[in-house]
């Protein structure tokens, strides 16, 4: 599983693991009933502690994503869609939320904000019939 | 046994085992034929009194300082529980070897010494062979009363002036030979004090290598 | 010898929390627990009233020469036998360590561990007798893996005239060529060049992964920056004392490094956990739960690294040392 971290960017590694495992689980990725790598050979691979991956793979396992089997390891859990929507709901908020500080910054209106949207919207729609 | 010996042999270098296996017997035997050729007698003795003086010196390159304040700190041998073990048999086996090396080099040297004048071996005869016995047993008795007292120091001319010395008390126990009708009660005393010296040589430096577990 | 699992559940620290961190009810076992450790040398006393090594990962001892980490590695592998307290080794029962339990340990040392005159090729022969657990082939692909065997070296190299360095590869070769459950290694770190620190880091996260869990490390360094990328659990040790031990991960919550203007360094001062101060602004570790001290402030908050935070914390006990 590649899994690229960066060293110096302020947010924890495990955090960036979580990350990175997150987005793979919910793309769907990592399929339901699939191992994670034991938190010793991620490690490992990673060249970092095993207390970083563990804590990584714990909050995985907050979010439910995982289940942590005792001497087994984490395997994914599945995914109902209801969770699955909202934490994709949440990422869009996120991202629209962020474009709109940007727009604020750059002193564009909402007005102009959604025309910007709706062309994206378009030039997707094209890309993806032709 | 095989495992004692490889205990044993663990602790010497490989210029060790030329120089005690190999160098001393042939030198020493030398030494011993010169004397013999030279004085038309004597080299047995030379033999006798020149063993002790090699076999202190030498184990300065083996057990060395084993018994002084600052020493064995060999943590991997301390690390483990076989380590203790370990010594200990190293040096029952080197005592074992020192007395088979001693009967042996003065049984060869009799033997060749024997064949060189003409005689056959049972010639010498039951007194013949009470003499190598009793020269067997002097020299390991001096030998390990040396060592034991050497391995206090760990400096070379501490083993050279304790080698001398045990070259001079040699050769005061074949001026005792001249008491001819005493010869076996001295065997016997010689046996026991030769077990009792190798018994107390092992308990010494065991009990240092003991205390190496405590100190500051 | 029947195996009893020692369960520690939710773990707590010898200092004082605070609140902003969570009890961690994750159930965590022990390779090795002791209680009461005290030894006392002339100016000295080592006094370690709890020490509990978690399983299946690599613990740090750090503290600066003189802290006692030597003395107490020693006392946990055998090497030294005259202390107060007892030690239980992998969830048995008994309280002090015996031959079985030293099979189970590979420890690693700054004394002169080998004899002198010991060849490479006799460290291997003594290697079988000491120990049930070696393995030739092992050691023999391992020193050449480390570049002390084979093609690199002569079999026949004495280990006197071996340089610090490939003494200490030595080492972990005839250590990581036997079955452990335990590696103790005293300053493994600093005999080796950069390049060879990592592989040691290395050496050490696949002899975890090998375990499954069941093998872990405990090392001891003064400069912890070095085998930080491995460490899972430190233990700081000051003047014979532990003054601080965690998870890293919570050590890091705990502790905050905070960088400020240089008017507000009075201030900061008081609230800080350790601070250093110049011209330009201050900087410094904060403990999370005085963060609210600092409001107001103009300051930037980083998450600290472990070299950091014990420096901070050896600082602070050194001169509250001096106080009293």
């Amino acid at each position: 599983m590649p899994l690229k971290l960066l060293q110096n960017s302020g947010v924890p590694i495990y955090q960036q693991i979580a990350e990175q495992l997150r987005a793979d689980i919910l793309a769907g990725k990592l399929k339901e009933g699939e191992y994670l790598p034991s938190i010793r050979g991620l490690a490992k691979d990673l060249r970092i502690s095993v207390i970083t991956t563990m804590k990584a793979y714990e909050q995985l396992e907050a979010e439910g994503l995982v289940t942590a089997a005792q001497g087994k390891g984490f395997y994914v859990n599945a995914q109902d869609s209801e969770m699955l929507r909202e934490q994709h709901l949440r990422k869009v908020e996120e991202a629209l939320s962020e474009a709109i500080r940007a727009a604020e910054i750059a002193g564009m209106t909402g007005k102009e904000l959604q025309e910007i949207l709706r062309t994206l919207l378009d030039m997707r729609e094209e890309k993806e019939i032709g | 046994m095989r495992k004692k010996i490889k205990s044993y042999l663990v602790f010497t270098s490989l210029w060790y085992r030329l120089g005690v296996y190999l160098a001393l017997p042939l030198v020493i035997s030398g030494l011993g034929f010169l004397i013999e050729r030279g004085l038309a007698g004597g080299g047995l003795i030379i033999v006798t009194v020149l063993l002790p003086m090699a076999e202190i010196i030498s184990d300065v390159w083996l057990f060395g300082g084993i018994q002084t304040k600052d020493s064995l700190r060999l943590e991997y041998l301390k690390a483990s529980g076989h380590g203790r073990e370990i010594i200990r048999t190293a040096l029952e086996m080197d005592l074992l070897r020192k007395l088979l090396s001693g009967i042996g080099i003065l049984a060869l040297f009799s033997l060749v010494l024997a064949v060189g004048k003409g005689e056959l071996p049972e010639a010498a005869g039951v007194q013949g062979f009470g003499i190598l016995v009793y020269l067997a047993l002097l020299s390991y008795l001096v030998s390990t009363l040396g060592t034991f007292l050497s391995r206090y120091g760990s400096l070379l001319w501490i083993n050279m002036v304790v080698g001398y010395g045990a070259m001079i008390l040699a050769l005061l126990g074949i001026f005792l030979l001249g008491l001819a009708e005493y010869i076996l009660i001295i065997d016997i005393l010689f046996a026991i004090f030769g077990f009792l010296m190798s018994v107390v040589a092992v308990k010494a430096a065991m009990k240092r290598v003991e205390r190496s577990y405590y100190d500051e | 010898m029947t195996k009893m699992d020692v369960k520690t559940i939710e773990r707590n620290q010898i200092n004082d929390i605070g609140s902003g961190q969570e009890q961690r009810a994750r159930i965590q076992e022990n390779v090795l627990q002791a209680r009461n450790l005290r030894k006392s040398f002339k100016g000295f006393q080592l006094s370690v009233p709890r020490l509990e090594l978690p399983k299946g990962f690599a613990t740090a001892l750090i503290g600066e020469n003189g802290a006692g980490k030597t003395t107490l590695l020693n006392i946990l592998t055998g090497i030294r036998l005259d202390y107060k307290g007892e030690i239980s080794y992998f969830g048995c029962p008994e309280k002090k360590i015996d031959a079985q339990v030293q099979e189970q340990i590979g420890y690693t040392g700054p004394g002169s561990y080998f004899l002198p005159q010991w060849t490479i090729r006799q460290v291997e022969e003594i290697s079988g007798l000491l120990f049930a657990n070696f393995h030739r082939d092992r050691y023999r692909a391992l020193c050449e893996e480390l570049g002390i065997g084979g093609n690199g070296m002569d079999a026949t190299k004495q280990v006197k005239s071996l340089s610090d360095g490939n003494r200490m590869k030595l080492m972990l070769a005839a250590v990581l060529a036997r079955d452990t459950k335990l590696l103790i290694l005293d300053e493994p770190a600093s005999p080796l060049d950069p390049l060879m620190r990592d592989r040691l880091c290395d050496l050490i996260r696949d002899y975890l992964d090998q375990g499954g869990g069941e093998n872990s490390v405990f090392f001891s360094t003064h400069n912890i920056s070095d085998m930080e990328s491995v460490t899972d659990y430190a233990i700081i040790l000051e003047n014979g004392s532990i003054v601080e031990e965690g998870f890293v991960e919570e050590l890091k919550e705990k502790y905050i490094c905070v960088k400020g203007e240089a008017a507000d360094a009075g201030k900061a001062g008081e609230a800080m956990f350790s601070m250093h101060r110049s011209t330009y602004g201050f900087e410094g570790i904060c403990l999370s739960r005085n963060l609210d001290r600092l409001a107001g402030m103009d300051i930037t908050l980083e998450t600290p690294t472990l070299s950091q935070i014990s420096v901070a914390v050896m600082k602070a006990n050194t001169s509250l040392g001096k106080r009293a």
